[in-house]
């Protein structure tokens, strides 16, 4: 039998500590009801943050450009090895086996990249090929998928490693605007490994054959989702009507990939959608027509972590793996979504 | 109206097809049908309805035949296959009408309550007997509470009791009852007053209400604007 690219094992992990979004808004200090209302409407019960130096009253201290890009430095790679811990175990291999690592993150800047870092601590081969995806949001976790996926195609008999770690309270600014108060309401932390081989089998715990990707870029809203610099720290700015250009759009790049392989939207089993947010999710199941059981690990994801940027869509297909619902043959969509504004997409089949 | 050639050939369901118009029948031959034929037969017709099809009206006839084997319980993997394809059809950018007169029976009683609305005549029954033979119809007959309220409900899907036309009429789910004699009249006068000017505004909203109930005023709220977005997108 001829051996596919699988997905053979996710391992995930959180640092800081969960908390309720109601903690979140009063240890960062919110008196304004507006702005309290945007965290409570947000459908997140639980966010993982890492907030360490409080003043007090409770209340997280002004942090400075350094001290955010030092708590990326040390949350980014001591969560990857948690969740990379996690991954091969259940994978059924050890840092040796693995030839391939792509590191993806966007919470911060570090030369020499995450990989390095993680090959240093963790033991891995000093020829092991890598790649650092560092920038792209939270559609990367699926750039950074293609060229783990794509290095096992050509090695069938080597392994690729899929790191997505994002520590978005080191991306988090202090001050009254709404702007702001979306974003810190919005984003958590955490960290997924993704192992990937050729496996003939479709076996429990083991995920979908990777069939295909699709991009879809919309230029004319590159300004949507950006990172502005306000002299002293990186902003993220997130545009209001940003679920809306997307779901106007989702359709594109997701006919487009199933037609390549002769599929409709009604052939497709289990879908696995980035947690973008509750307007995103509702957007993509209205513009797709997929029910809420469709996306249920999302909202389930969003609702516990937040949107975990490039990783979460990993924490939702590790949901789908555990149900251990998907059967033979079943065709299984994914979708990610982040600056560009960017669509990226996915078919495989278990 | 012309009869339809779909590619792969079907036994129990007929398509006749005008502009803006599908009757899809169950033959009028048949005494009773066998329940796997027709699932895989519906299977082939829901997608030619959203794949080939161009007209906003589909119309089911026939739906009050005897359906073999509804005294076995079905495999799992039937019910997930039954599922889909009601969910496709509901699903479809088309307004669906059940056309009934006689008694409607559980899988059949369930495909007539997916559809949008249903012309009958005074003679008709719905029965749902699944749980009486130890199972549990399909979601579009737990659906009815939403329509007949939770007592009527109770009873016809607990209990097994026939839900006559007059009762059901009166609760709404029917939409048009007439003689036997004024049925086929009586459609198409209900086909051009129930015919929408945007088949998406339609669509949409069908969902929206089939979601009702189901969500808090927050989470109905995002669904609505997320659905409005699209209904008004060129």
């Amino acid at each position: 039998m001829e051996s596919q690219t699988r997905l053979l094992g996710i391992g995930t992990a959180n640092p800081g500590k969960s908390y309720q979004q109601s903690e979140i808004a009063e240890m960062l200090g919110v008196m304004d009801t507006k702005i309290a209302r945007i965290f409570n409407n947000s459908h997140i019960k639980t966010r993982n943050v890492c907030f360490t130096d409080f003043d007090e009253n409770g209340a997280v201290k002004e942090e400075t450009s350094l001290d955010l890009w030092n708590k990326h430095r040390k949350y980014a790679v001591e969560t990857a090895e948690k969740a990379i811990e996690n991954a091969l175990e259940i994978a059924g291999l050890t840092v040796n086996d693995i030839d391939y690592i792509a590191c993806v993150t966007s919470t911060g800047f570090l030369c020499p990249g995450l990989s390095a870092h993680l090959i240093k601590n963790m033991g891995f081969r000093q020829n092991t090929q890598r790649i650092d995806i560092v920038g792209m949001g939270c559609n990367a976790g699926l750039n950074g998928m293609q060229p783990v996926t794509n290095f096992c195609k050509l090695h069938p008999e080597k392994f690729g490693l899929l790191v997505c770690s994002e520590v978005c309270s080191a991306l988090y600014v202090k001050d009254d605007t709404i702007g702001t108060a979306v974003v810190n309401s919005l984003f958590g932390d955490g960290s997924t490994a993704a192992v990937f081989g050729n496996r003939s089998e479709l076996k429990e715990g083991v995920g979908a054959e990777i069939l295909a990707f699709e991009s879809f870029i919309i230029p004319d809203h590159i300004d949507a989702m950006r990172f502005d610099f306000n002299g002293d720290k990186y902003e993220f700015y997130l545009d209001r009507q940003i679920p809306y250009v997307l779901g106007n759009n989702i359709e594109k790049p997701v006919k487009a990939l199933l037609k390549k392989h002769g599929l409709k939207i009604r052939d497709i089993d289990h879908w696995v959608v980035h947690s973008g947010g509750r307007k995103v999710i509702d957007s993509i199941k209205y513009n797709l027509d997929i029910s809420s059981h469709d996306v249920r690990h999302t909202i389930d994801v969003l609702r516990e972590y937040g949107n975990l940027s490039s990783g979460a869509f990993l924490f939702s297909y590790k949901r789908l793996i555990d149900e251990n619902i998907a059967k033979k043959g079943d065709n299984l969509f994914i979708i990610t979504m982040g600056p560009g504004t960017t669509v990226e997409c996915c078919l495989g089949k278990f | 109206m012309i009869n339809v050639n779909i590619n792969v050939e079907t036994q129990l369901l007929t398509i006749k097809e005008e502009t803006n118009l599908t009757i899809v029948e169950l033959a009028e031959t048949q005494e009773s049908i066998d329940r796997d034929a027709f699932l895989s037969e519906l299977r082939i017709v829901a997608d030619y309805l959203e794949d080939e099809s161009i007209s906003n009206v589909v119309v089911f006839k026939g739906l009050c035949l005897e359906m073999t084997g509804d005294t076995e319980v079905p495999s799992s993997d039937f019910f997930r296959r039954w599922e889909k394809v009601l969910n496709q059809l509901e699903k479809l950018p088309k307004v669906l009408i059940a056309v009934l007169d006689g008694t409607c029976e559980n899988f059949l009683m369930q495909l007539a309550l997916c559809c949008d609305y249903r012309v009958a005549t005074e003679n008709t029954t719905f029965i749902s007997s699944e749980i009486k033979v130890g199972y549990l119809p399909g979601i579009s007959t737990l659906y009815l509470t939403k329509y007949v309220g939770m007592g009527l409900a109770r009873r016809t899907i607990l209990a097994g009791i026939p839900l006559k036309a007059d009762k059901a009429y009166a609760e709404g789910l029917i939409d048009e009852m007439c003689t036997k004699e004024q049925l086929n009249e009586k459609v198409y006068e209900f086909i051009k007053l129930v015919t929408p000017k945007s088949i998406k505004a339609f669509q949409l909203g069908a969902r929206l209400l089939r979601e009702s109930y189901a969500n808090s005023y927050e989470t109905a709220l995002g669904h609505y604007l997320a659905a409005q977005n699209k209904c008004i997108d060129k």
